[in-house]
């Protein structure tokens, strides 16, 4: 059986498609990426992407959009930006359904995602009004009612602050003023420079696809922009030596706790495995550790988990508390970092976090969007360069590389949404 | 379509009278395994020496909890060993533990039926640290105000059906759960014959199946037979109270409409056509949704659901607001309007496609079709087949003839959060 993999359909220094071939899955994924560096102006980036999933010329209006989709076995059609460290990135993604004649939903699908992100502005070279005005308003409710869902409301307040003074840290939902003041021709300047001329785009596919399709996927690759490269090395952060702290009072009941551990630690560096493996052994599953002793033996909370936010040098860690518990919980969660870095992990529990990871990793190849994820986070970040041996590096991870994981850890800010109780 | 429908051919048999469902994934890698029992919040009573006992609200919420305990070890670390992860929950109808896993499916198997099926006790140190842990998920909830608004709404549209009972129970009715009220429920319900199990995975069914017979261990299962407590509510369809309000820390007000479905048991059907009108009226393909979402009455928060079981059925609409009062008019007169003139063909062909393209869809979820097959199981046994059969047959005429059923304003309520 031939071996399943990316192959590349064409790559220049600014563009790459790829294909993955497989009679596996009953629908196929298409991923369109478009990335930049986050700066003051991201905030832009996200209403361009809230119109842009609203229509488009051929659908006035979003039901008329939704409705093609549904009709075509519901074909799902989406457009988010997420924070990749440094880095803002667009998808568009389209999971359809493959019928007798693929032609049937993909292609058309296809056809939409490519007008949807290139072909936004109308005759008179704007963002189609209605959909800039809508969703500039949009915007600003989304700013004003962002504390209606307290744990996102507490988790941007403190990546916000905790990452002050580098790109991760800044808001791409904006402020009152830069959301009432921009003009339509500045968003649509924007959309140009950094949606359609200024980043290298990539296009994937998976699923039940064969090698008619590879030809047809030639004609969609002929968009490409200029040649700026924004793959640049993350920059080292040197963790201050003095922990920040904040608490802001809240009146919902239970308090939500974030601790942000620093770690002295770039991007190549050949400890990654084992910093997967600590976050996991960690507050990576229902047995690690921090669920383990805090949650199952003390009963200090329902929710604790910690975490490893892709492209940051840094390891959460998260609890839903009651506010009189809150110095116990910090406590608790640095005695078991620091019996970390001084002490070797058992065997046995690091035997279970790295058959946990590994499961995990395995089990990409059961799912289209995750297999397209890896292969992005490959080529814009490098850290998993190539699964199956980033597979084997995690079966390596020792005991004591565990323990210098640990060590690359700093706890840097502590921020409390305080509840009531 | 064919080449679909052969990827969710299902094989059948019983392990020790426990009904098992097997289905093949040729080309994956994954296992999943979801085996659930017939206990849910909605269960208030069982018999203990022929009396019925009343169980507090939450008991099948805090047993499912206690459950990964087996005798001082958590369950989540066996099945961690075997590089397995695994899960619980509890709906109003069913208690369900699931695990995935790449590698020892036998053995995580042999696990996962350990712990639902083995005969149990529980330690009663353990169950007052869980206590603890409750109350701490149940303020989560609390504070969420979709969570609240959707459980007030539930107790101002029904009168005795336990639907209106929140899942969790409170703190006052978990203090009341002990070991030998745990005990019991777990015997009279956690027996082969009262669970279902589905696995998926890429291994050639008969040999699976002979790989279950011959190294899964049954010996400790309980085999109790006791009897259960059928009790029948007499719901009216009228309405307990049509409207509440109550405040809560948030910057806008979020508005609940409740639609009780006027219909004393339920079908497949009728679950169908519930969903669908929810798309057709107040989904992103309606035009109505687009007004409302242009007009800033609504934002992304906005949703509709269908809830239902064999003898309830609940249409929800929900979202924040910046105009409680107008969107209310406007949906009620969306309503009143749309119960006149009825739904087009068209609109009606558009989501029966959407109905079957998303279903297929699961065949590439493993997780989201497991638990479709065991709700469609629970649900008189109905199979995949059964479902898409039901998809396929449905017309616009069955939906219009049925609208007033399903959305009668007489027979609805509002909840409204304000800040």
């Amino acid at each position: 059986m031939q071996q399943e993999k990316f192959t590349v359909i064409k790559s220049t220094p600014s563009f790459q498609s790829e294909i993955y071939v497989t009679e596996r899955f009953i629908h196929r994924c298409v991923v369109f990426v478009i990335w930049q560096k986050i700066n003051q102006e991201s905030w832009t980036a996200n209403l361009i992407s809230r119109i842009l999933s609203r229509g488009t010329k051929r659908f006035l209006r979003s039901y008329e959009l939704s409705r093609y989709l549904y009709s075509l076995y519901g074909t799902y059609l989406d457009g988010s930006l997420t924070k990749w460290g440094s880095n803002l990135v667009y998808t568009v993604t389209i999971k359809s359904l493959k019928p007798e004649n693929w032609k049937d939903t993909l292609i058309p699908s296809v056809d939409l995602a490519l007008e949807m992100i290139l072909n936004a502005t109308w005759d008179h070279g704007l963002l189609f009004e209605p959909y800039f005005e809508e969703e500039r308003k949009n915007m600003l409710t989304e700013l004003k009612d962002l504390k209606n869902d307290r744990f996102r409301y507490a988790f941007e307040e403190f990546i916000q602050w905790m990452f002050s003074e580098e790109p991760f840290g800044l808001s791409i939902l904006g402020t009152e003023g830069n959301i009432n003041s921009i003009q339509n021709a500045e968003a649509t300047n924007y959309y140009a420079n950094n949606f359609l001329h200024q980043n290298r785009m990539l296009f994937f596919v998976d699923g039940g696809i064969n090698n008619e399709y590879k030809n047809a996927l030639n004609d969609y690759s002929a968009f490409s922009s200029n040649e700026n490269s924004l793959n640049e090395p993350e920059q080292n952060y040197v963790p201050k030596t003095n922990v920040k702290r904040k608490t802001e009072n809240d009146k919902i009941q239970q308090s939500w706790i974030f601790m942000g551990y620093r770690m002295r630690y770039d991007f190549d560096n050949e400890l990654y495995p084992a910093l997967l493996i600590l976050n996991n052994l960690l507050g990576g599953h229902p047995n690690s550790i921090l669920f383990r002793k805090i949650r199952e033996e003390k009963g200090l909370c329902y929710f604790v988990n910690s975490s490893f936010p892709a492209g940051i040098n840094s390891l959460i860690v998260t609890g839903g508390i009651l506010w009189k518990n809150h110095r116990l919980f910090e406590r608790m969660v640095e005695e078991e970092i620091n019996y970390l870095s001084n002490h070797e992990v058992a065997s046995d529990v690091l035997s279970i976090s790295k058959d946990l990871t590994l499961s995990s990793l395995e089990s990409v190849s059961d799912h289209p969007f995750q297999l397209i994820s890896i292969r992005i986070e490959s080529l814009l970040f490098h850290r998993i360069k190539n699964i199956d041996d980033f597979i084997q590096k995690i079966k390596k991870v020792s005991q004591l590389e565990v323990r210098m994981a640990t060590n690359l850890l700093r706890l840097d800010s502590v921020y409390i949404l305080k509840g009531i109780e | 379509m064919n080449h679909w429908i052969e990827k969710i051919q299902t094989v059948q048999w019983e392990l020790d009278r426990l009904p098992v469902t097997y289905l093949q994934r040729k080309g994956f890698k994954g296992w999943k395994a979801y085996l659930t029992c017939s206990y849910g919040s909605m269960i208030r009573q069982i018999q203990k020496q022929n009396q019925a006992l009343l169980l507090p609200d939450g008991s099948a919420h805090f047993l499912e909890h206690r459950l990964f305990d087996i005798e001082g070890t958590d369950a989540s670390t066996l099945f961690s060993k075997l590089g397995a992860e695994a899960n619980a929950y509890t709906s109003r109808r069913v208690m369900g533990f699931y695990f995935s896993t790449i590698n020892h499916p036998i053995e995580a198997l042999q696990i996962l039926n350990d712990l639902v099926l083995n005969i149990r006790t529980f330690n009663p140190k353990a169950i007052e640290t869980e206590k603890k842990i409750i109350e701490s998920e149940m303020m989560m909830y609390e504070d969420d105000p979709f969570s609240k608004g959707y459980q007030r709404l539930l107790e101002q549209l029904f009168w005795v059906h336990p639907v209106r009972i929140n899942i969790v129970g409170s703190t006052i009715s978990i203090a009341l759960i002990n070991q030998k009220l745990l005990e019991s429920i777990h015997k009279t319900f956690f027996t082969p014959h009262r669970c279902k199990l589905f696995v998926c995975g890429p291994e050639d069914p008969s040999k699976f199946q002979l790989d279950c017979e011959k190294k899964l261990v049954c010996a400790k299962w309980n085999h109790a037979e006791l009897p259960l407590v059928d009790v029948c509510y007499l719901e009216p369809f009228e309405v307990k109270k049509p409207f509440d309000q109550f405040s809560m820390p948030i910057t806008k007000d979020l508005l609940f409409m409740g639609f009780k479905t006027k219909k004393n048991s339920l079908s497949l059907r009728d679950s169908l056509i519930g969903e669908m009108i929810g798309h057709i009226l107040f989904g992103s393909i309606s035009p109505f949704y687009d007004l409302l979402y242009s007009k800033e009455l609504i934002d992304d928060s906005f949703y509709f659901s269908y809830d239902w079981d064999k003898d309830f059925g609940v249409l929800v609409l929900a979202g924040y607001t910046p105009d409680s009062s107008n969107l209310r008019k406007k949906i009620e007169k969306e309503i009143r309007s749309k119960t006149v003139t009825g739904i087009s063909k068209e609109e009606f062909e558009i989501i029966k496609n959407y109905f079957i393209g998303s279903t297929y869809t699961m065949i590439d979820k493993p997780s989201d079709l497991m638990m479709h097959l065991t709700n469609l199981a629970w649900f008189n046994n109905q199979t995949w087949d059964d479902y898409i059969h039901e998809i396929k047959k449905l017309e616009v005429e069955d939906i219009n003839r049925e609208l007033k059923i399903f959305l009668d304003l007489d027979f609805s309520a509002v909840t409204l959060i304000h800040p």
